[in-house]
C-alpha cells in the first residue's frame, strides 16, 4: 500500500517534513539528529540509489513502508556527537615535579627532626 | 583473605620465582662462560665479553621461564556478565591508507558475524580513517556508501576522515572519544587487518561486564591468511607455541597486563580519563608523539587502578602479518623506534612496578640483537688483544700450560642452545599430550613442523638480528622512521628488492669471514652459522617470500595450523565479500 504524500513542509524551519524528521529518528533510534544534519543526509550526492524509490518520492512520503525502512537503514548519518574530555597526561615531567612529592616529604621531616629546644620559648633572662 | 589479595599474592610469588630461574641459570651461563674465556688470561675486553653474555643470557632465560610458566600455569576461568549486554559498544576502525576494498572485506565480515548475535543493537562500527592520500580517501567513501547500503546499516555504520593525523592512532582514538566517545560503554579496537568473531566480540563485553574494575581486555589474536613460506612458518609458530606463552605472560601479569594496540576491548571512560598522553617534549625519534602508545596505555590505565588483562583462551580473534622478512622487518623499525622511545617514560610518575617491567622488556626486544652482535665482535676480537700465554712463571722449573676448558665451553654452548630450544621443545610435547595435535596436522605434522621451524628460524636468526641492528643504530642516530603504509598483497619479493634490502648484510657475512679466516682462524668454523645465512640473506628473503614455497609445503601437510583444516566462518566471510567487491 502507498502511504499518503506528505504534505507537512512547513513545520521546520530548515524545511524538512517534522513527519520524516521524526520517521528518520525513529528508525535509526537517532533523536539527537538534527533537522540540518538529516537533510545533508537526504543530499543527493548520498543518498543510497534503489530501483524502488527516489529521493523526491521519498520525501514527500510516497512508498511501502519496508521501502521507506529500508531506505533509511542506508542513510549515512554522522556519529553521536557525545564526546568525553580526555585530560592530557605527562609522562615525562621536569626533575623539579617529579622530585616534587619527595621534596613535600621532606619538608615536612624537617621541622621534626629538628632539635626540640628551638620550639621551646625561650625563658627571658633578668638584666 | 580476600580472592583478590589471594590472586595479588600468587601473582607476586610467581614473579619472584619467574626473577629467580632466570637468575640462576643466568649466573650459571655467566660462570661457565667467565671460566672459558679466562682459559688465556683475564683482560678488559673479557669483562664486557662476560656482561654482555649475563644480559644475552637472561633475555633467554627469562622467555624460557615465561613458555614454562604457560605450561604450569593454565588461565582460570574469568566470570562472565548477563548474556544480552547492557552497555553499548563501538567496534573502531582506525584505517590510514591501507588497501581499500581487503579493509572493508574485513569490516563486512564481522558486521555480519555481529549481525547474527541478538545483542546485535548494542554495537555500532566506525571507520576512523587517517588517510592522507586523496584518491585512497576517495576509495573509501565509496566503499563506505556501498557497505553502508549493502547492510542497511545506517546509524550503525559510521565514517569520519581526519584530514591531519595528529597523534597518529592514538590520535585517532583520542578524536573519536572527544567527540563520540560518550555515546558508548565500551570500544573494540581494530587494526586495519583485523577479525573477529561476533561471539567473541560478545564473550568480551561479558567478561567487562562481569568486572566492573576491568579496563581493558586483551585478546589473543591468531596469524591467519599468509601464504608465503615465511608466513606460514610464522603462522605455525604462533599458533604452536602463541598461547602457551600468552599464558605465561598472564600468570604473572596480574592485574597490569599487556595491550597489543588491537583486538582488545576496553572501558571508554576509563581509557580516556587515564590514556591521554601529552607528546614528549624534543623532537623525533625519542621526542614528539608517543609512538608505540598500546604498552603506556596499558600502563596508564593500570596507574589509575584498572585491570589490564590479557585472556589467552579468547579465540575467534585473528589477525594478519607480514608475509615476507622485508615486511616484517619495516613494521619492526616502526615498533623499534616506539619502544626505544619508551625508554623516557620508564620513570614516569606512578607507574605500576609490572608496566615498568613490560615497558623494559619492550625496550630489551629490540636491544638484545645489538648486544648479541657486539657480544660477536668484542669474541672475534677478543683474540686478538689477548697477551699471549706465559709458560714460566718463574715459580717452576717447568713449563705451566693453559687449562683447556674443551668441555666447560661445550657445557655452555649446550646451555644456551637448550635455553633456545628447551621451551619450545616443552610447549610441542605438551600439544602432544594434550591432544591438540590433530589441528597441527597429527603428531607427526607437529614433529616435522618443530624440527623444520627450529632449523628455519636458526638460520633466519642473523638476518633477524641484522635488521634489529641498523633499526636501533637508526633510532640512535636520530632517523625517524614515519609510518610507512603496510604492503599487504599477497607478500611475495622480487629478487632485486630482497638484494637491496639485504645487500649491505652480505657484505657484513662477507667481512666477517675474511676477518675470522685470516686473524681468529681459531673461530673460524664457529662464526659460520652467523655468517653464511648473511652471505645468502637475499637468496634467503626471497625464497620464504615465496607464495609457491609456501603453498609447497601446505601440499605436503607442513606448517600446518588449526585454521587450515578447521574453516574460520569470518575469514571465509572476508573473502566472499572480497570476491563480491572485485565482481563490482
Amino acid at each position: 500500500m502507498m502511504r499518503q504524500e506528505n504534505t507537512d513542509f512547513g513545520s521546520s524551519p530548515t524545511g524538512l517534513p517534522q513527519s520524516l524528521g521524526s520517521e528518520i529518528r525513529a528508525v535509526l533510534k537517532r533523536p539527537d539528529l538534527t533537522d540540518e544534519t538529516l537533510l545533508a543526509a537526504l543530499d543527493r550526492d548520498t543518498f543510497p540509489v534503489t530501483a524502488c524509490l527516489s529521493l523526491s518520492d521519498f520525501k514527500r512520503g510516497l512508498g511501502q513502508p519496508e521501502q521507506r525502512l529500508r531506505l533509511i537503514r542506508c542513510l549515512a548519518v554522522p556519529a553521536p556527537q557525545h564526546g568525553l574530555e580526555m585530560p592530557e597526561h605527562d609522562l615525562n615531567p621536569p626533575l623539579g615535579v617529579r622530585m616534587a612529592p619527595f621534596v613535600r616529604l621532606w619538608q615536612r621531616l624537617q621541622p621534626a627532626a629538628r632539635a626540640q629546644m628551638k620550639q621551646v620559648p625561650v625563658t627571658a633572662r633578668n638584666q | 583473605m580476600s580472592r583478590i589479595t589471594a590472586l595479588a599474592l600468587t601473582v607476586i610469588f610467581r614473579r619472584l620465582a619467574m626473577l629467580i630461574i632466570a637468575l640462576c641459570l643466568t649466573i650459571a651461563a655467566s660462570f661457565l662462560f667467565a671460566t672459558v674465556v679466562q682459559a688465556d688470561g683475564f683482560d678488559w675486553l673479557d669483562v664486557v665479553r662476560i656482561a654482555l653474555m649475563a644480559i644475552a643470557a637472561f633475555w633467554l632465560a627469562w622467555g624460557g621461564c615465561i613458555a614454562l610458566f604457560g605450561i604450569l600455569f593454565p588461565p582460570e576461568a574469568p566470570p562472565r556478565g548477563p548474556s544480552l549486554p547492557e552497555g553499548r559498544t563501538a567496534i573502531l576502525l582506525p584505517i590510514y591508507n591501507e588497501a581499500t576494498a581487503p579493509v572493508f572485506a574485513r569490516l563486512e565480515a564481522i558486521m555480519r558475524s555481529v549481525d547474527q548475535l541478538r545483542a546485535r543493537d548494542r554495537f555500532d562500527f566506525h571507520v576512523l580513517s587517517d588517510t592522507t592520500k586523496l584518491d585512497v580517501a576517495a576509495r573509501e567513501q565509496a566503499a563506505y556508501h556501498r557497505l553502508l547500503t549493502k547492510r542497511g546499516a545506517g546509524g550503525r555504520l559510521f565514517y569520519r576522515r581526519r584530514e591531519k593525523n595528529i597523534g597518529r592512532k592514538a590520535g585517532n582514538i583520542a578524536d573519536f572519544l572527544t567527540t563520540s566517545g560518550g555515546a558508548y560503554d565500551y570500544m573494540l579496537v581494530l587494526d586495519a587487518d583485523s577479525l573477529m568473531d561476533g561471539d567473541t566480540i560478545l564473550e568480551m563485553v561479558r567478561r567487562l561486564e562481569a568486572d566492573p574494575r576491568l579496563g581493558l581486555l586483551q585478546s589473543l589474536p591468531r596469524i591467519i591468511g599468509l601464504n608465503t613460506l615465511f608466513g606460514r612458518l610464522l603462522q605455525f609458530a604462533t599458533s604452536l607455541y602463541g598461547p602457551y606463552f600468552a599464558r605465561g605472560l598472564a600468570s604473572v601479569q596480574g592485574r597490569e597486563g599487556a595491550f597489543w594496540g588491537h583486538n582488545a576491548l576496553i572501558r571508554t571512560r576509563a581509557f580516556a580519563a587515564s590514556c591521554g598522553m601529552a607528546p614528549l617534549t624534543g623532537t623525533p625519534p625519542f621526542g614528539g608523539h608517543i609512538l608505540s602508545h598500546d604498552t603506556v596505555e596499558a600502563a596508564l590505565l593500570a596507574r589509575d587502578g584498572w585491570t589490564v588483562r590479557l585472556d589467552p583462551d579468547l579465540t575467534g580473534s585473528y589477525e594478519e602479518a607480514p608475509a615476507n622478512m622485508v615486511d616484517y622487518a619495516k613494521r619492526d623499525r616502526r615498533w623499534c623506534q616506539g619502544n626505544l622511545q619508551h625508554s623516557r617514560i620508564m620513570a614516569a610518575p606512578r607507574l605500576r612496578f609490572w608496566s615498568r617491567i613490560s615497558i623494559l622488556q619492550g625496550i630489551f626486544a629490540y636491544l638484545a640483537s645489538p648486544i648479541w652482535l657486539v657480544f660477536l665482535l668484542t669474541s672475534l676480537a677478543a683474540p686478538l688483544v689477548a697477551s699471549p700465554p706465559v709458560y714460566f712463571d718463574g715459580r717452576s722449573l717447568f713449563p705451566v700450560f693453559p687449562h683447556p676448558e674443551t668441555a666447560t665451553a661445550l657445557a655452555l654452548l649446550f646451555g644456551l642452545v637448550a635455553l633456545l630450544i628447551l621451551p619450545k621443545l616443552l610447549l610441542t610435547i605438551r600439544v602432544l599430550l594434550s591432544g591438540e595435535a590433530r589441528g597441527f596436522g597429527g603428531a607427526r605434522g607437529v614433529a616435522i613442523g618443530f624440527l623444520l621451524e627450529t632449523l628455519l628460524t636458526s638460520i633466519l636468526a642473523p638476518i633477524h638480528m641484522m635488521f634489529h641492528c641498523r633499526s636501533v643504530f637508526q633510532v640512535v642516530i636520530g632517523a625517524d622512521s614515519g609510518w610507512p603504509t603496510a604492503d599487504r598483497d599477497d607478500g611475495s619479493l622480487p629478487l632485486t628488492a630482497a638484494l637491496s634490502a639485504t645487500w649491505w648484510m652480505v657484505l657484513t657475512g662477507v667481512a666477517a669471514i675474511a676477518f675470522s679466516h685470516e686473524y681468529v682462524p681459531e673461530l673460524f668454523y664457529w662464526l659460520l652459522p652467523v655468517a653464511l645465512p648473511l652471505v645468502a640473506a637475499p637468496l634467503l628473503v626471497w625464497l620464504t617470500a615465496s607464495v609457491w614455497l609456501g603453498r609447497l609445503t601446505r601440499r605436503l601437510g607442513l606448517f600446518t595450523v588449526p585454521t587450515d583444516t578447521c574453516p574460520v566462518p569470518v575469514a571465509d566471510d572476508m573473502r566472499q565479500a572480497l570476491e563480491e567487491m572485485a565482481v563490482a
